[in-house]
């Protein structure tokens, strides 16, 4: 079966001179689960901007779906959305709805037809409450999932999240978690990346990991895991603990 | 969750929230600009009319003057200038400064002056969401030449619904500094340069990652416009303005 990402020796090397990933080589299946772990400045986040041509291959190629994604940018943007880190610098409507309707309103559809995607994306998440409400009351979790229903609304087929866990509490980050199954549960493509395993791994299919800009390791989670440590990234607890990967969700 | 600002626009309840944003935004600029050369009568008038306005939009006066006071220092800062440089009746002398009941005068109208503009503003940018700004902005520059429209609009519409990130990114960031002992510093330029370097630096990565977010969601500025939409308010509120406009200038 194709790939619907798929990157050939993909390097990037940014303006200072610094290689941000060098020769990877990834592929990832329809309806996938994957994390990509490493630490700090590892290529995580580069990886993620080229899936959607957010930043362009030093070398290498990326696929979505087939298609190179330089071919045709539209196309992969529609395809694969991303959830950035900081969700204060992403959000750019007014109110919820509008900050949902953003994207679908970029694709030059109908009115009508955005105000389906939206009320759809705002169900999905649970945010049909708080619709007409200012995106910078919303607390942290409500905020996350909100940039996931901006994506939503356009109707990917592959989601990506840069370090979604990030200054979320336990009921916020329990939140996002159980809104990425569900999503998942639906057969949406999920590419996660984090340095915080814990909260991810035991739901997850495959870890990938990075370090210093190469993939050093690719596989079922529970084989990947074993020797994670070495490349910077902290094995969950359980892990540690009782030897065996406890989800975070019960 | 994020504290409320003054500056920003919450959907409520309120007849200047519905009124046609093209109609806020020319009374904005006819009663800023008629201000510029009002006298003290007229402005108490318009300042009356817009502190009853905005006592209905802004959370409270604490949090107006917790977001205005770097502001409102500024402004004294122009009349003690004024009110030292200007010659006329010496009403204070220390040493070689005198300050003069002229200079008072004059400093204070044009802090005055200022304020009303400054409140107007408030306004504006309370009672309307930026999308509508933007739309407004659009409608009165798509008949002038060599200037795109929809980019000015949407740039515009950006830095509106950015304030807010603005104002907390200076807070942050002020906090942070006055954890580490910053007023400890009798150098006010020093102060000022170490709030702003960073301040800045945060302002502009913001703004990258912003445009990664919105290329991400295939942002093109053909994206459509909500027409501008006007209310039942919009001829009284045409016509107050007017009326104030033509008393900044007549009286």
């Amino acid at each position: 079966m194709m790939p619907i990402l798929e990157t050939v020796d993909l390097s990037h090397r940014f303006a200072d001179g610094k290689w941000g990933l060098k020769k990877i080589n990834l592929a990832v299946g329809k309806g996938q689960f994957v994390v990509i772990a490493g630490a700090n400045g590892s290529g995580k986040t580069t990886l993620l901007r080229h899936f959607n041509g957010l930043l362009e291959p030093t070398s290498g190629q990326v696929f979505v779906d087939g298609v190179r994604v330089g071919k045709d940018l539209l196309r992969a943007r529609k395809t694969v959305q991303m959830v950035f880190q900081d969700t204060d610098s992403q959000i750019v409507g007014e109110t919820v709805r509008d900050e949902v309707a953003f994207g679908p309103e970029n694709l030059g559809l109908s009115r009508q037809e955005v105000r389906l995607l939206v009320e759809q994306a705002l169900e999905t998440t649970g945010l049909q409450a708080l619709a007409d409400v200012s995106p910078h009351l919303l607390s942290g979790g409500e905020k996350r999932r909100l940039t996931i229903a901006g994506v939503l609304a356009m109707r990917p087929q592959v989601l990506v999240l840069d370090e979604p866990f990030s200054n979320l509490d336990f009921p916020g980050t329990k939140m996002v978690l159980e809104q990425l199954m569900a999503l998942h549960r639906s057969n949406m493509t999920i590419v996660l990346c984090t340095h915080e395993l814990e909260k991810v791994a035991a739901h997850a299919q495959r870890l990938v990991v990075l370090s210093r800009g190469e993939m050093v390791a690719d596989g079922p989670v529970a084989e990947v895991i074993a020797g994670i440590e070495k490349f910077g990234v902290h094995p969950p607890c359980s892990l540690k603990c009782k030897g065996r990967l406890e989800p975070w969700l019960s | 969750m994020a504290e409320l600002s003054p500056f920003g626009y919450r959907p409520r309840p309120a007849w200047i929230n519905d009124c046609d944003p093209r109609i806020k935004l020319a009374a904005l600029a006819g009663l800023s600009v008629c201000s510029l050369g009002a006298g003290w009568l007229s402005l108490a008038l318009v300042t009356s009319v817009a502190g009853l306005l905005w006592l209905g939009l802004v959370p409270s006066a604490a949090v107006f003057w917790r977001h205005t006071r770097f502001f409102l220092f500024l402004l004294m800062v122009i009349v003690l200038v004024r009110a030292l440089l200007t010659p006329g009746q010496v009403l204070l002398e220390l040493g070689p400064l005198r300050l003069t009941l002229e200079g008072l005068k004059s400093g204070l109208l044009v802090a005055w002056r200022l304020l009303v503009i400054v409140l107007l503003g408030m306004i504006l940018t309370a009672s309307t969401s930026s999308a509508r700004i933007r739309s407004a902005v659009a409608w009165f520059l798509k008949p002038v030449p060599l200037i795109d429209e929809r980019q000015a609009a949407t740039m515009i519409g950006l830095l509106i619904r950015f304030i807010p990130v603005i104002f907390r990114q200076v807070r942050e960031t002020a906090a942070a500094q006055q954890a580490r002992a910053v007023a400890a510093s009798r150098n006010p330029l020093r102060r000022a340069v170490k709030l702003v370097l960073p301040v800045t630096r945060r302002i502009f990565l913001t703004a990258d990652r912003l445009v990664y977010a919105m290329e991400s969601r295939c942002f093109t500025l053909e994206r459509p416009f909500a027409p501008p939409e006007g209310g039942k308010n919009d001829l009284p509120l045409a016509a107050s303005a007017l009326i104030l406009c033509l008393v900044l200038l007549l009286v």
